[in-house]
């Protein structure tokens, strides 16, 4: 069926400012020009960037697309243009129906009127007709959860209840196109959830959904479909699992490795860490679920007496999520160290970790394991490709895959 | 619900193009917009309206009490001859009192619609609200003050011991008309005060001005080059028409008002074009 779709962006452009005087300036300028019924000015004046530069894009029926980039890659200012909220200074959008925008939860809001009374306000902003509310009012009282609190001034109401409100008024818009941003960032897991399969029962009954959030994994969850931009410029649409580990590889920081010993004196140096593959070289790609081999090369510069190792391994901005300890915890069965140099080497067999990018933290613990020798963050700096068959999950999702054996009678 | 037929989309489109370059298209949107901000800008007036008593003990008490506190220190510097105002046609108290309270209908009218807009622009940067909904509920909240103002007036009457006839109330139209012209020099000045907040102080400077440069405590002087102020304030016509209909139940010149509202008109549309083309121009300086 060739539908043509509720969102066409052809070769958008938007510039800004970075100088507030001089943008206020250029604000009165194309405010005279268009009354004199001028086009946009396509050059850059002085202190002018392109914010949103060439994107290019479709979104259909149905579709959940996904806006991924960097801060400032130009995600949002793409979502006001979709919005109408701002004009392009280049290119066309062609919106088909209703727009819809999770943007804000509970614009309008009245700190000091009660629940009741916000509620009316909220769906006047988001457009939802009066007679529709007054015959859902009991239904988005429910659905906020907020109990007697309905009744009491906005400005007692926690930022989770705030949002709840807001979003159980939102859901009763009925647009073709809904523009979500951030909002899911939110209010606690059960809301989060909630507010996610609503957007994709929404989806599943027609409407277009534009989607831009940090987390990846809400991205991967929801979208179907992916738009990349890096710096405003369009890098690519496609399937989300394909832009995400385009965006992930091309765009998570590597760190330098940072040393920090507590107390005066440093306990050791590391002189050279890495991950071994299978063959016994160093690697900073592991395919999930083959071998490796954690090795450190290191200068004991005291008496290290019963020292624990531990290897903290972590997504990229994330909470660690392994640990490889290659001493029994059990100081009788460790070894102590007088200076000099020496050699670990932790081997594990198989690295069960999703495809993304890890980095390794090391930390070292005296024989009493409170005290703590010294830590080295981002030790390595590894990525973890998917196997072949694999099926892609980043590791925004899940961390590790873990081997069964399967069996059924 | 089956989606609806995609042919009965409403389409909306976005480029860079003057908007201005299809007028008629611009001006069946700004009527549209007006229908569809009915709701908002109920809404956004109340929302206001409550606020604004809900943490006030005093309430009300605020919008009657500066008419008649300046209609009082007028009367008293003119009985102590620290002014001195030539004789007017009707009782001095009677002409100040209603002078006062019709211009603060009107200065009231023209701050209204960037106060507004400004109360709406963290929704506006965000949300695509209907785009006239800050006018309406500015014109609003000005019909709410006049109705305050009107209470003090009511009293005026029992006071004063005025009559009532039916020409009387012919000083509603003129008030209304007072009020559109207020918000409409109210909405010229939004783009360029929403990007200046200097445009903002100007306002109530310029208001003072005026106070004295229209014939509220003291007649319309005669002399030229004092009779300009009556000849070329756009003001002047619409608030003698209404003060005579008030307290004397006749209006002496028709003519101007007719002129002053045909200016309104013409104006006010361009008001309405250069708001819709400056909005999100002005939103784009705003930031996200």
């Amino acid at each position: 069926m060739s539908e043509e779709p509720l969102i066409r962006v052809d070769g958008v452009a938007k510039k800004f400012c970075r100088h507030l005087k001089r943008s206020l300036l250029y604000g009165v300028q194309d405010v005279a020009r268009e009354m004199l019924g001028k086009k946009r000015s396509e050059n850059l004046r002085k202190e002018e960037f392109w914010a949103v530069d060439d994107v290019s894009f479709t979104v259909h029926r149905g579709e959940i697309m996904g806006l991924v980039g960097h801060n400032g890659s130009g995600k949002t200012t793409m979502l006001r243009l979709i919005n109408g909220l701002i004009m392009p200074d280049r290119g066309s959008i062609t919106i088909r129906g209703q727009v819809g925008a999770l943007i804000q939860l509970g614009a309008g809001f009245s700190p000091i009127l009660n629940g009741r009374e916000n509620i009316h306000i909220n769906a006047a902003v988001l457009g939802i007709a009066k007679s529709e509310i007054n015959k859902k009012l009991d239904d988005i009282i429910e659905f906020a959860d907020i109990g007697k609190f309905i009744d009491a001034p906005v400005r007692t109401y926690s930022s989770g209840m705030r949002a709840r409100l807001g979003f159980a008024v939102a859901i009763h818009m009925n647009p073709d196109i809904l523009l979500v941003d951030e909002v899911l960032a939110v209010g606690d897991l059960v809301f989060r959830n909630k507010a996610m399969d609503r957007m994709m029962a929404m989806a599943n009954s027609g409407v277009a959904v534009v989607f831009v959030s940090h987390n990846l994994s809400q991205v991967d969850r929801l979208c179907s479909s992916a738009v990349l931009l890096n710096k405003g410029r369009f890098i690519k649409k496609g399937p989300t699992a394909q832009i995400l580990t385009q965006y992930v590889e091309e765009n998570q920081p590597s760190y330098k490795a940072m040393y920090s010993y507590p107390g005066t004196e440093q306990a050791f140096i590391v002189k050279e860490a890495a991950i071994l593959a299978g063959d016994g070289t160093a690697v900073k790609r592991v395919i999930s679920g083959e071998p490796v081999t954690f090795k450190m090369v290191f200068t004991a510069v005291q008496n290290l007496e019963f020292p624990l190792f531990t290897f903290i391994i972590e997504p990229i901005d994330k909470r660690s999520v392994a640990t490889v300890i290659n001493q029994p915890r059990q100081q009788e069965q460790r070894r102590s160290y007088t200076p000099g140099d020496y050699l670990i080497e932790a081997k594990l067999d198989s690295f069960l970790l999703q495809p993304g990018r890890y980095t390794v933290r090391l930390s070292v613990l005296g024989l009493d394991t409170s005290i703590l020798l010294g830590r080295v963050d981002n030790i390595i700096n590894f990525d973890i490709d998917a196997r072949p068959n694999q099926l892609f999950v980043t590791n925004e999702v899940f961390f590790v895959e873990m081997t069964a054996q399967w069996r059924s009678s | 619900m089956p989606p609806p037929l995609e042919n009965s989309l409403k389409v909306a489109h976005y480029s860079a193009e003057a908007r201005l370059r299809h007028p008629w298209q611009m001006i069946v949107s700004i009527f549209e917009g007006m229908l569809d901000s009915r709701d908002l800008a109920w809404q956004l007036f109340l929302r206001d309206i409550r606020q604004r008593y809900r943490q006030s003990v005093l309430g009300v008490v605020w919008v009657i009490v500066p008419p008649i506190v300046t209609t009082l220190i007028f009367i008293v510097l003119n009985e102590r001859k620290i002014l001195n105002i030539t004789q007017t046609d009707i009782p001095y108290p009677i002409y100040v009192m209603f002078g006062t309270l019709l211009w603060q209908v009107f200065a009231e009218s023209v701050i209204n619609p960037l106060k507004q807009f400004e109360a709406c622009t963290p929704i506006m940067i965000k949300i695509n609200m209907p785009r006239e909904a800050p006018i309406l509920s500015s014109i609003w909240q000005s019909l709410f003050f006049f109705a305050m103002q009107a209470v003090v007036a009511c009293g005026a009457f029992i006071y004063f011991d005025l009559d009532l006839s039916w020409a009387t109330l012919l000083a509603l139209p003129i008030i209304l008309l007072m009020i559109i012209m207020g918000t409409v020099i109210g909405v010229l000045l939004v783009p360029l005060g929403a990007l200046y907040k200097d445009v903002g102080e100007t306002i109530g400077y310029f208001l003072r001005i005026a106070f004295f440069l229209t014939p509220i405590v003291y007649p319309p002087p005669t002399s030229w080059p004092y009779s300009l102020l009556v000849q070329y304030n756009p003001v002047t016509p619409l608030l003698m028409g209404a003060r005579d209909l008030l307290t004397k139940g006749a209006v002496a010149e028709i003519m101007p008002i007719l002129m002053v509202s045909g200016g309104v008109f013409i104006v006010g549309v361009i008001a309405l074009i250069l708001f819709r083309i400056a909005i999100p121009i002005v939103l784009e300086r705003m930031g996200a």
